[in-house]
């Protein structure tokens, strides 16, 4: 069976291992560029405390603003185990189309052992190039972890377990879908939506609260998180805000806007600003620290391995009750 | 003693059987010839016998042991070929041996070359370029190389030439000689049948019309005419097959019961195919009959 595996999945184990040898390249090609950025903007003094308050924020903000160049690497690196999973699983739904497992099963293989090996195989050599390309992205991604933290979306994706996690969930969604619809083109689509889909769904709407998010009124002055807190709600760069009064009322910005007016120049901002503090009014913020990463990642990691299984199970139940 | 039997089996897929209270033992070191029309449940059989499908009433076992749950006991036995074989089209004829080779613990590597050589399939070829007449060859070969001691086999020469057909026939033939091999194969080409088969099983509609040897139920059919009025008398004593009625003399096509006493009727001997083409034919009025029936009435 191991060799029949192989046979049949030849192409797209090398398909995936140059792809993936490119992505290595790239990561070492680039990683000398980010140390040099970071040491041309003076950021080594700030960590150690060194260096100028303003000059520092200013120094953060430039060396994010030059990493955003880094975008579509991230990116890249950020779907592509979804799209090592698709690619490995699609041959079982090629045989699924063709019947071809019909072969298999009519020699002297069980359908445990074909299941075993044909799943398991695949499943192991994506773990280890994902987990491979996860270790040395982490290993790239270090210095700007120095700086920005690795909690940010983006940077978490892209290390620690979660890209062998999406890799292992985009694989089963393939092979469940192969194995139910017997077609090879939907199955494929279908893990490509619905791996990038579940991964996006965490990422957006479950994966701050996974623990309890330290929180915080911010009045004025300094911000209460640093700057390698991954902030979930309200400070700089927020898409929604929510105040608190004196009384611990909460107050959305539109009834804030009633109070306060708009925020539409430099001017207003300052109006703004003496309006707050005029009612007493703070904003509420929330962040992770990046001491969180290794219990964010392992939560993240389990309920996506978790899909992942109970899909595997569903396959396994279908192959064996439901397939002719 | 009994190689393959099945009691009360049957498949359902949706709301209709495919097979339906199939019960049937298939003696060891035979050729069965399972014929019936398309839809008659062959190829469902033949699945169910393989373990390809799970039945949804009764049981199948093959040397006492059942095809999913003895799974690995059972498989290394039986070898399969389908209708159209799914093969990997993308194998080369070599590595589709060598893939044979390595899934089954018995494998006779020499005869599957020599085979192949005969045939002129060279091993570099890729599956995908083969004709459907070599491909349908290749799956026999890998199914005849893994030694089975039971080969089911689903219209096996469908898609084969005359002549590749009668050799395909001799090799069956000389394997459950000398090897003891019991052979099932559905055709619904009867011709070729009588030569090579010894046992013949005919299914309609997911139910055996006639199952036995193939020599007795031969000899045991015969055809009788005789006058319109004496049916009824034949009737009582032997199983009436088929009537065919014209002015005055009635055709009859009858399994022998007993004896024939009765100097009003001649006796002529039948072939195979006449045997065959009656019981499918029966296999296929009976229940239109009575739907007819049951529509008029309503």
């Amino acid at each position: 069976m191991i060799w029949l595996t192989w046979r049949q999945q030849r192409f797209e184990a090398a398909l995936a291992a140059v792809v993936i040898a490119l992505g290595i390249g790239v990561l070492v090609l680039t990683r000398q560029a980010i140390i040099a950025d970071i040491n041309a903007l003076g950021i080594p003094d700030c960590l150690r405390g060194l260096g100028d308050n303003n000059a520092c924020s200013n120094a953060y903000q430039a060396f994010k603003d030059n990493f955003a160049s880094q975008q579509p690497l991230l990116g890249a690196l950020t779907y592509l185990p979804v799209l090592v999973g698709v690619v490995l699983a699609a041959s079982v739904a090629v045989e699924m189309e063709q019947g071809t497992y019909r072969l298999a099963w009519a020699q002297s293989v069980t359908r445990e052992r074909w299941m075993l090996t044909r799943f398991g195989l695949p499943l192991l050599f994506g773990i280890a190039i994902t987990g491979l390309v996860a270790a040395i992205t982490s290993w790239w991604m270090q210095p700007a972890n120095q700086v920005q933290g690795a909690l940010r979306p983006g940077s978490f994706d892209v290390q620690g377990l979660l890209p062998p996690a999406y890799m292992v969930l985009a694989f089963a969604i393939t092979v469940a879908a192969g194995v139910v619809l017997r077609r090879t083109v939907p199955a494929v689509g279908l893990g490509m939506v619905a791996g990038i889909g579940t991964h996006l769904a965490v990422q957006f709407w479950l994966r701050a609260n996974f623990v309890a998010p330290m929180s915080s009124v911010w009045m004025s002055g300094a911000a209460p998180y640093g700057p390698r807190d991954w902030v979930v709600q309200g400070g700089a760069g927020a898409s929604s805000y929510l105040y608190v009064d004196s009384a611990g009322r909460q107050l959305s910005y539109e009834q804030v806007q009633a109070v306060c007016g708009q925020v539409t120049d430099a001017q207003s901002k300052g109006a703004w600003s003496s309006c707050l503090q005029a009612h007493h009014l703070g904003e509420l913020v929330r962040w992770q620290a990046p001491t969180r990463f290794w219990e964010l990642q392992s939560i993240e990691t389990a309920l996506v391995v978790g899909i992942a299984l109970a899909l595997l199970l569903v396959t396994v139940w279908w192959l064996r009750r439901r397939t002719v | 003693m009994n190689v393959l039997e099945a009691r009360g089996l049957g498949k359902r897929y949706g709301r209709t059987w495919a097979l339906k209270d199939l019960t049937l033992d298939v003696p060891g070191g035979r050729i069965v010839a399972l014929v019936g029309p398309n839809g008659a449940g062959k190829t469902t059989f033949l699945q169910l016998a393989m373990g390809l499908a799970e039945p949804s009433a009764g049981t199948v076992v093959a040397f006492g042991l059942s095809p999913r749950r003895d799974a690995a006991a059972f498989l290394p036995k039986v070898g399969y070929a389908a209708q159209e074989p799914p093969l990997f089209r993308r194998f080369s004829v070599g590595e589709l041996m060598t893939m044979g080779s390595r899934l089954n613990p018995r494998w006779d590597g020499l005869m599957a070359k020599r085979r192949l050589q005969r045939l002129g399939i060279r091993l570099d070829r890729s599956v995908g370029s083969l004709s459907g007449g070599m491909r349908a060859q290749v799956a026999l070969v890998l199914a005849l190389a893994k030694m089975p001691d039971l080969l089911l086999l689903d219209e096996p020469m469908a898609s084969l030439d005359p002549l590749a057909r009668h050799e395909f026939m001799q090799l069956l033939m000389a394997a459950s000689a000398e090897q003891g091999l019991t052979v099932v194969l559905s055709s619904h080409i009867i011709g070729d049948l009588r030569a090579t088969c010894d046992y013949l099983v005919v299914l309609t509609q997911g139910r055996t019309q006639l199952v036995g040897d193939m020599d007795a139920i031969v000899s045991t059919h015969q055809r009788l005419v005789g006058p319109v009025e004496m049916v009824d008398a034949v009737d009582h004593v032997q199983e009436i097959v088929q009537v065919e009625l014209s002015d005055r003399q009635a055709s009859l096509l009858v399994r022998m019961r007993g004896p024939l006493l009765d100097p009003h009727w001649e006796s002529y001997p039948v072939d195979l195919d006449q045997i065959v083409l009656a019981y499918l034919s029966r296999g296929l009025s009976d229940p239109g009959i009575d739907h007819l029936a049951t529509k008029v009435a309503s």
